[in-house]
């Protein structure tokens, strides 16, 4: 069994374990090619790990965001309808032209379509629909994991979030929301670099800068300073000159507040 | 209602406060069933002044003894201002409370003016949540559940365990020894001031990310490759018997034996170690 087979029957062995010669060979590739079996453990770990997933309920979101949809659908619609004004009407063609045209339309369709099946994906819009998905699974199980009552599972939930490309709003907001109020320090200290990768957004600088003053372990404390710093975020100046005053504050902090104001500033 | 699972162990031992000039006081013991022995239980440790050590056993019951520090605080230390020439006793006996729910047993110290000494047995696949303040390490061996500790003043010791391990504390030492390393948990150890010191199996998988910070250093016998950060130099001392030495500005990423699991390692005054178990 080469590669290319042994990946497409990867997903066959996830799901009922491929009995029988097929599954034979399968595990024989897997056993001597690495590449195939590093592969093979990914999509397992991944498999595993949705498995263990909570089933979704559907927020009442789902319907307001349905129906809003099916309206930017609509408005769509009509506008396609005003420009429908603009092509000239078919008819007033004469049908050999029309004939003549169609053969075009077709032969261009099969250069295009012969040029094009030298590369093996499939139509674009599948690809992007399937990226979707994906992203959408990934959120689902970034929030479950993150809403989890053991710490080492939260912390799985960040890390899988800095694999996301464009976190959504709600995902933002909930690792915010972690920063602050997680009672693990060793979870809330991920937060702060899991926040660094999406510090492009405006409400995550300043809510960075905000949480400083609300952070109690000098871990969080000094990661959230070095953090403002490589952001030059002067947001956080007033927070880094309260650290500075503060005498119950470690000393180690206090040092990284005052180094911290000169670099921001 | 299957309240009958619900066990409730509520062991005041406020009755001992009598001043005491014994060293050691009699252990306040008590044994907890779990509702379900077949299934893994969680051990949640709460302790303001003390110690805090976690044995895992062969056996299906959780065993707490809370052994109070009692002794003479000498009179030149605490003489008291409100009563001139007297010595002013420790008051031991802390009270110790224990409460167990469909597995979850819940244990507290809610004295806060007395050292108290937490030594708990566990079945091997419990996971434990411990969190101390003052006045004693945390020490935990032979666990294949999941370890959360939080200490401030104190070091965190683990020692014989397979599970995953979160752990903080900001005045003393992290060190963690791991049997084996089951599950996908990302680990996660940290202090402010104090060493971190990780023994992992040869053959463990893992993305490792560190950071050091003033004087720290990171040691370690294992293959390191190295990932992004430029500045870095790396020496090699295996061959004269020594290690294998990375020293990188701050913060290193790197993989041993292809990458997996993920681990983090901090400390802000002082070095990071990572052994391979020999």
């Amino acid at each position: 069994m080469n590669c290319q087979e042994a990946k497409r029957r990867m997903p066959d062995l996830l799901q009922d374990g491929l009995s029988g010669e097929e599954g034979r060979r399968l595990r024989e590739h897997l056993n001597a090619c690495p590449a195939c079996w590093r592969e093979w453990q990914e999509l397992h770990e991944t498999w595993t790990r949705l498995g263990l997933l909570p089933e979704a309920q559907p927020s009442p979101e789902l319907r307001r965001g349905f129906y809003r949809l099916l309206e930017a659908g609509r408005h769509e619609t009509s506008a396609a309808g005003r420009w429908r004004r603009w092509i000239p009407d078919l008819r007033l063609i004469p049908p050999a032209m029309r004939l003549a045209a169609a053969l075009l339309v077709v032969v261009i369709g099969f250069g295009a379509g012969f040029l094009a099946g030298g590369r093996k994906h499939g139509d674009p819009e599948a690809i992007t629909r399937l990226r979707g998905e994906v992203s959408r699974l990934q959120h689902q199980a970034s929030l479950s994991l993150l809403s989890q009552s053991s710490a080492a599972a939260r912390l799985q939930g960040l890390s899988l979030t800095t694999r996301l490309q464009d976190p959504d709003q709600r995902l933002l907001q909930r690792l915010l929301d972690i920063l602050d109020n997680d009672p693990s320090v060793n979870v809330r200290l991920s937060a702060v670099d899991a926040l660094y990768l999406f510090a492009e957004h405006e409400e995550v600088r300043s809510a960075l800068a905000a949480s400083l003053a609300r952070q109690t372990s000098p871990l969080v404390q000094i990661a959230l300073i070095d953090l403002m710093v490589s952001l030059k975020e002067k947001r956080a100046a007033s927070a880094l000159r309260k650290l500075l005053a503060d005498e119950e504050a470690v000393a180690e902090v206090r040092q990284r507040a005052r180094s911290g104001i000169e670099q921001i500033l | 209602m299957k309240n009958v699972n619900r066990v409730l162990f509520v062991l005041l031992v406020l009755g001992l406060v009598a001043p005491t000039l014994c060293a050691q006081e009699a252990a306040d013991r008590v044994v907890v069933p779990l509702s379900d022995p077949g299934k893994p239980g969680i051990v949640k440790a709460h302790l303001i002044n003390g110690a805090i050590t976690v044995t895992g056993y062969g056996g299906k019951e959780v065993i707490v003894e809370a052994r109070p520090r009692g002794k003479v605080v000498p009179a030149e230390e605490k003489s008291s201002s409100k009563h001139p020439g007297m010595k002013r006793l420790r008051v031991s006996g802390g009270g110790l409370q224990v409460e167990e729910r469909q597995n979850l047993v819940e244990i507290e110290v809610p004295a806060w003016k007395a050292d108290v000494d937490l030594v708990i047995q566990v079945p091997v696949a419990t996971s434990l949540q411990l969190h101390s303040v003052n006045n004693g390490g945390i020490q935990v061996e032979n666990i294949s559940g999941e370890i959360e500790v939080e200490n401030v003043n104190g070091s965190i010791t683990l020692t014989r365990i397979s599970g995953s391990v979160v752990a903080q504390t900001v005045n003393g030492n992290v060190t963690a020894a791991f049997l084996r390393l089951e599950g996908q948990k990302p680990l996660s150890l940290v202090t402010l001031n104090g060493d971190v010191d990780l023994t992992l199996p040869a053959s463990t998988k893992a993305d490792l990310k560190m950071r050091i910070d003033n004087n720290g250093e990171i040691y370690s016998d294992f293959e390191l490759q190295l990932q992004e950060k430029t500045d870095r130099s790396v020496r090699d001392e295996r061959e004269k018997g020594g290690r294998f030495r990375v020293t990188i500005d701050r913060s290193v990423q790197g993989s041993i034996n292809g990458g997996g699991r993920e681990i983090t390692l901090k400390t802000f005054n002082g070095d990071i170690l990572l052994r391979k178990a020999k």
